[in-house]
This record gives structure tokens, C-alpha cells and sequence, in this order.
């Protein structure tokens, strides 16, 4: 069996989520950010990245209803993303509390969708969940997470 | 590609973009009657060539229920002609965009359904917030029926 390579994002409040390998751009510490005005609460800033880029930044964990001090999550994981095939790379930033973890996983960990409200909403952006070091993991579709449709159901929870 | 010329309307360390061409008038806000009011608007900015709905915004463009000392001028707007909105704030200038490509689109995961703003540009160290005039009234008017 081949495992594949992933990277583990703890967001903070509990919530730990994996990445594809590849979808790791950078990450960044003692980031700026501004702040947009009307952008959903746990998607309301930009960044500005290498040639002028502007990323925006998400903070996973306020999905739980917990607002997080920016000293709390000091770095950011540029992740890379695609709408659809042929689709250009987007970017997003994802705060996180530590630096990301490289881990292996393969078929023998898939486990059921781990349990509680910090996860529930994520559900329909989750790949599949796998256990690792005793604690049930999601795989994040990216490019799910910065759908419109989740941006709708996260407003409305 | 032709230049654009957009508003500059500052408040509260917000540079919201409008386009220049519906910009009817900029008054001071003693010109504002405020025992006019609908809605979180903070009164009527009347001047001899009409009368605007005038309202005060913060940074997170929640509704002032007062009009700030600081907010000193007041924008009118017009739309095909018709006065449709004004805003207070601290400072109001132009800018021309000589590429429109300057003006980046919000990505999905940020805009909001109701929200005002479309797009985004920086200028130097300055992130600008583009709405049209349109949205924005749209945006406003929902504030005054709430």
C-alpha cells in the first residue's frame, strides 16, 4: 500500500485539518493583514503576498464560535488551489496556531467524520477523515472551502 | 484601454471607491438636516440642487448613529441622474486607473451576498475598497429598512 503526503494544520480551538501535499505554497509568520468590511467573520482580511497578491485569509477555527487573538494563530499556510481543472492557482491563507506537520497517510487510517461542533460544518468540504495519533483528521478540499456555497452555509450557521 | 476616474471617500481609515461621474456634489456635513431621518441614515444633505439620504459609516460599515465632528464633508451620488445616496467622511479626492486590471475582484470566499464591496486595490500601502453605486445603494437601503 502507498501513503501519501500530506500537511497538518492545527487551526487552533481543537480543530486539526490536513492538506494535500502539493497544495502547500508557504507559510508566513508576523503577517499584515487589512481588514475588508462586509466579508464573512471568519474570512475578513487580505493579505498581500510576493508580487503584490492579495490573499485572503481564513480563520477555520471561528467557524466554532470562537474568535482567536492574532497572537493565538501567528502563522499562515498560503495554501494553493484550483476552481476547476485548466482554472487558474488562487491562493488562500490559512491561520494556523503552529507550523504545519508533514505526515504520511494511506488506506488503513480512513476513519468515520470525527464528531462534535467544531467539525460538523466542515463536513461537506472534507475529502475523507483518517485517524492519526489517535485523533480523527479531515482532508480539506480547498477549493470547496473557498466555494460560494460554503461561504452561504457558513454564514448561515 | 480608456482611464477611469474614481471617488476617493474616506472614513475611519476606510478608502471606499466610487465612480467619479456619479459623484453630483460634495457639501459640508452642516449641510445635513438631521431631523430628516430614515432608517440608520443621519439625515438629508439638502442643497439647492437637491436632497440626498445621508449616512455616516464606520470602518466595518456599520451605520454612526451620529455623524462624527470628524466627518466634516458630505458626498452626494447620484444615479442616471437621480440623487440616490451621500456619505459623510473625513477626506474626499480622486484617482484615475489607467488598467482596470488594478482593481482586483473579491474572491468567492469573501464575498458576501449583501455585502457592498466588489473588488479591492492597493495604492501604495493603502488597501482601497471598490463598490458601484448601484450595490452600494442597495447595501444602504437595506440598512434603512432595518
Amino acid at each position: 500500500m502507498t501513503a501519501s503526503q500530506a500537511w497538518l494544520l492545527d487551526c487552533g480551538n481543537s480543530l486539526s485539518i490536513a492538506v494535500g501535499f502539493h497544495e502547500m505554497a508557504e507559510l508566513l509568520q508576523n503577517h499584515n493583514s487589512y481588514s475588508v468590511p462586509g466579508s464573512p467573520g471568519y474570512c475578513s482580511s487580505l493579505l498581500v503576498w510576493q508580487n503584490n497578491s492579495l490573499v485572503p485569509v481564513m480563520d477555520l477555527a471561528m467557524l466554532s464560535g470562537k474568535k482567536q487573538a492574532d497572537n493565538e494563530v501567528p502563522f499562515v499556510s498560503i495554501l494553493s488551489y484550483q476552481e476547476a481543472p485548466r482554472m487558474p492557482l488562487q491562493h488562500l491563507a490559512l491561520k494556523v496556531k503552529t507550523a504545519p506537520r508533514r505526515i504520511l497517510i494511506d488506506d488503513e487510517q480512513v476513519c468515520d467524520f470525527p464528531q462534535g461542533p467544531n467539525f460538523s460544518l466542515l463536513r461537506p468540504v472534507t475529502l475523507s477523515s483518517v485517524l492519526h495519533e489517535e485523533n480523527a483528521v479531515m482532508i480539506i478540499d480547498i477549493a470547496r472551502l473557498c466555494s460560494a456555497e460554503f461561504r452561504d452555509l457558513a454564514n448561515a450557521a | 484601454m480608456a482611464a477611469t476616474n474614481l471617488a476617493v471617500i474616506s472614513f475611519d481609515g476606510v478608502h471606499l471607491l466610487l465612480p467619479q461621474r456619479a459623484v453630483a456634489t460634495v457639501e459640508m456635513t452642516s449641510s445635513i438636516i438631521s431631523n430628516d431621518i430614515h432608517g440608520e441614515s443621519i439625515g438629508q444633505l439638502k442643497t439647492t440642487s437637491g436632497e440626498w439620504p445621508a449616512y455616516a459609516l464606520q470602518a466595518d460599515f456599520n451605520a454612526c448613529t451620529q455623524c462624527p465632528a470628524r466627518y466634516r464633508y458630505c458626498v452626494a451620488i447620484n444615479q442616471d441622474n437621480q440623487e440616490a445616496f451621500s456619505i459623510a467622511c473625513e477626506e474626499v479626492s480622486s484617482i484615475t486607473i489607467e488598467n482596470e486590471d488594478e482593481l482586483r475582484p473579491l474572491q468567492t470566499c469573501m464575498r458576501a451576498p449583501d455585502s457592498p464591496i466588489e473588488a479591492v486595490m492597493l495604492k501604495g500601502n493603502k488597501l482601497m475598497l471598490v463598490s458601484n453605486v448601484e450595490t452600494m445603494q442597495r447595501f444602504l437601503s437595506r440598512r434603512a429598512a432595518a
